[in-house]
């Protein structure tokens, strides 16, 4: 065990979205911040494979068990398994868990479609009685998501519908032009009455705050050499650094929060991944942004019955996004010339919802968006595999023939929806199972509720009748049973909940500024204060929510009040 | 069906397996890593890609099978290169060699439906697959072609044609022209707008 003498103003947990956005604030506050990260230190700049081709990687880049979304996946030392760091299902649940070991966290490798909740996403309860409403409303949160968007660069468009909140002008950069294969999919979408948007993305279409606009090539999900799409890593952690105000300690895996006096957090123990060793680190302010579970776990081991758990809700109600995806093949789309499709790594079109006003009919009370890929993409096993499968030609010159005249009539489309929280799904510490270091492990416990499964049927349904309507062939995802056709929990890997934000220190676990009611000094910083998981990736909102509470915490540390 | 949500597809495959086995004998599942051997690892650097570590499995006589067969997939036609020409029977034992699942479940495959082709060969023509003549080959692949159980000729006409077009040559040869930087993204053309409004309307969308 190794101490240090040194107080910090503050100790933050994680580098990711939670922990880079308070790293940000608080050095810029001039507050001493020492950032602890459970993996390694990581450079996107120079670790970036940007151009690499499939040839230019093992079994030409598919996903293996080393690289669960494929050898270029910026992902580091993780995925849906870590090594030496067990994760445990409850018999009959079935939950996964994606973690990266890396400084950045998912923000290096994350989807990047940036979406701001709406109005009533922040009041689920008041609007059908289901789940729970936020201690706040989208008018506190709004100028905070307008910070954010100014700053990491965010594109959109005024859409003007209802629960998808436009962004005062000056916020959004501009939205990039629709590709051919989604001008044809939006004329099927308009004949179901369904409306198409511009893509919301933390991608940048014009130079921004001293980053490159994108160079419209390049998977996102391999990270940004050039900065030009949002990580922690390229926008967050450099402003922090060059304050001079943070000390980074990477390979550090915290497994508790230290006690101190008159019931204050004094600071935190972790084990250093490489040498094995125990440190502890004493900070005034303790800040857990190691991501929903993580920090539950923390808290959960951090002494018998959890601190900072009078409440017994740290780790339940953990959701996850609702996702159901079918691709089709469409003839219509092998008369288009070609084009070099690649643009954004996402779609330059989604579909916010649209059945707001008839969840009852439908039967589900809560909406999904949809995503939506296709067009001549870099070829990759998996695509050339889908196509080689659509095609009649057993061999020969005609199979060459009829790959090269389907190639981009292939797309596909995935479902995201919200989940309503609920008591089967949540995470507790398993008391059999212990990590490489002898830390207790996650036992996950997993139940969707037919809101859920029915959503997930009518996203199938929804996307099956726009392949009919437009001539085309569904080969992927037909199954329409709602059971049969969901994600497996923690599957889209936007886990929250577990750590809520409330009105009484009975019904939640931090106040409305992430701030433990219990220990005064604690702060959650992550997905985990979420009491709903809106089909709006939770991205944005956690850095918004992480931007105003971390000024919060700043102002109450200069006051002395914590 | 993005790159992302293919990903996610295949690796939950492997996990359905396990979590079968654990719920049958009412076991939790432990998210436990299990490194491959001679595997890449988990943090290969991404830049400077270090030769492959596992050892190649198939013999001389498969990996000329295997061309033959490759080169039957995918034949050179007016300019385009054969399969073999791009090394795809290469590829090829380099997946089947490959210390993961999926690949292993596909050695199985495809060094029995190779030694099922010998035999095919021999009982047909009295020799095997590699000393018959084009000709024949044409006969005993339209023959493969119309077993519909037979999973070793999809999946091996799957792996030929996926691992060729997605080679460098391949991106070329299949049209793709992107993988460049660009200035700026450029919308549809005239024509493609105009192509997308025909088609449309004689859907009737």
């Amino acid at each position: 065990m190794t101490t240090s003498d040194k107080i910090y103003d503050a100790i933050i947990v994680g580098s990711g979205a939670g922990g880079g956005m308070a790293a940000y604030i608080l050095t810029q506050k001039k507050l001493k911040v020492l950032l602890l990260e459970a993996g390694r230190h990581y450079d996107p700049e120079t670790e970036t494979a940007m151009f690499n081709t499939p040839q230019q990687a093992p079994l030409r880049g598919v996903s293996t068990p080393d690289k669960n979304f494929g050898f270029y996946d910026a992902t580091v030392d993780g995925g849906w398994e870590v090594p030496n760091e067990p994760y445990v299902s409850a018999p009959g649940s079935e939950f996964k868990w994606w973690r990266p070991r890396m400084l950045g966290g998912r923000t290096n490798h994350w989807g990047r479609y940036s979406f701001r909740y709406g109005p009533y996403d922040f009041k689920p309860y008041s609007r059908d009685g289901l789940g729970f409403d936020w201690p706040v409303s989208y008018d506190e949160i709004a100028p905070w998501y307008d910070k954010v968007e100014r700053l990491i660069g965010v594109t959109g468009k005024a859409e003007g519908l209802e629960n998808v909140p436009d962004s005062p002008p000056g916020c959004h950069l501009p939205p990039p032009a629709m590709r051919p294969h989604e001008a044809f999919l939006a004329r099927g979408f308009k004949a179901m009455n369904i409306p198409v948007a511009s893509t919301r993305a933390a991608i940048l279409t014009q130079p921004h705050n001293g980053r490159p606009a994108c160079l419209w090539a390049t998977p996102c999900g391999r990270g940004c050499s050039i900065a030009a799409n949002f990580q922690s890593t390229t926008v967050l952690l450099p402003v922090a650094r060059a304050t001079g105000n943070l000390t980074t300690r990477t390979n550090s895996l915290v497994y508790q929060v230290d006690m101190g006096k008159h019931g204050k957090a004094e600071g935190v123990s972790f084990i250093d991944r490489v040498t094995g060793e125990h440190h502890t680190a004493k900070g005034k302010v303790v800040i857990l942004s190691a991501g929903a579970c993580e920090s539950a776990r923390i808290l959960l081991n951090s002494k018998p019955g959890g601190l900072a758990n009078s409440s017994g809700l740290v780790g339940r109600y953990l959701m996850d996004t609702v996702g159901s995806t079918t691709a089709g093949y469409f003839p219509a789309l092998e008369k288009l010339p070609h084009r070099n499709d690649d643009g954004m790594s996402v779609g330059h079109i989604y579909v916010p919802w649209w059945g707001l006003n008839k969840q009852k009919e439908l039967g589900f009370a809560r909406g999904y968006h949809i995503e939506i890929f296709g067009g001549q993409r870099m070829p990759s096993m998996s695509l050339m595999g889908d196509y080689a499968d659509q095609c009649k030609t057993a061999f020969g010159a005609g199979l060459r023939d009829e790959m090269r005249q389907k190639y981009g009539a292939i797309c596909s489309f995935d479902g995201r929806g919200e989940m309503i929280p609920n008591e089967n799904s949540y995470c507790e510490i398993d008391p059999d199972t212990k990590d490489k270091w002898g830390i207790p492990v996650l036992r996950f416990h997993w139940k969707w509720s037919e809101h859920e499964t029915r959503q997930a049927s009518h996203m199938r349904k929804t996307f099956l009748e726009l392949i009919d309507r437009l001539g085309g062939k569904p080969f992927d995802g037909l199954e329409t049973d709602g059971e049969k056709a969901i994600s497996v929990g923690g599957e889209i890997i936007h886990e929250v909940g577990t750590a809520r934000m409330g009105n009484t220190p009975k019904d939640s676990v931090v106040n409305s500024y992430g701030q433990s009611w219990d220990v005064k000094n604690l702060f959650i910083m992550d997905g985990g204060v979420m009491p709903s998981s809106p089909d709006k990736n939770p991205t944005e909102t956690i850095l918004a929510l992480t931007w105003r509470n971390a000024t919060y915490l700043a102002d109450q540390a200069r006051k002395g009040a914590l | 069906m993005s790159l992302v949500s293919v990903d996610r597809r295949t690796t939950l495959k492997w996990f359905a397996a396990a979590l079968a086995y654990s719920a049958h004998h009412g076991k939790s599942l432990a998210g436990t890593f299990m490194p491959s051997p001679k595997g890449y690892g988990t943090d290969p650097d991404l830049n400077k890609v270090a030769p492959i570590q596992w050892d190649k499995v198939m013999s001389p006589h498969e990996l000329k099978q295997t061309a033959l067969l490759a080169d039957l997939f995918l034949p050179a036609a007016n300019g385009s290169p054969a399969a073999s020409a791009l090394g795809i029977h290469d590829f090829v034992d380099e997946w089947i060699s490959a210390p993961y699942p999926e690949q292993q479940s596909d050695r199985d495959i495809v060094q029995s439906g190779l030694v099922w082709v010998d035999k095919d060969s021999t009982r047909r023509y009295g020799k095997d697959f590699t000393a018959i003549t084009d000709a024949q080959r044409v006969e005993l692949m339209t023959e493969m072609a119309g077993m519909s159980d037979f999973l070793f000729f999809k999946r091996l006409r799957n792996l030929v044609v996926a691992a060729y077009f997605s080679s460098d040559a391949g991106f070329k040869d299949i049209g793709y022209s992107g993988n460049v930087a660009l200035e700026a993204f450029p919308a549809p053309t005239d024509e493609m707008m105009a192509i997308i409004d025909r088609e449309c309307k004689a859907l009737g969308v």
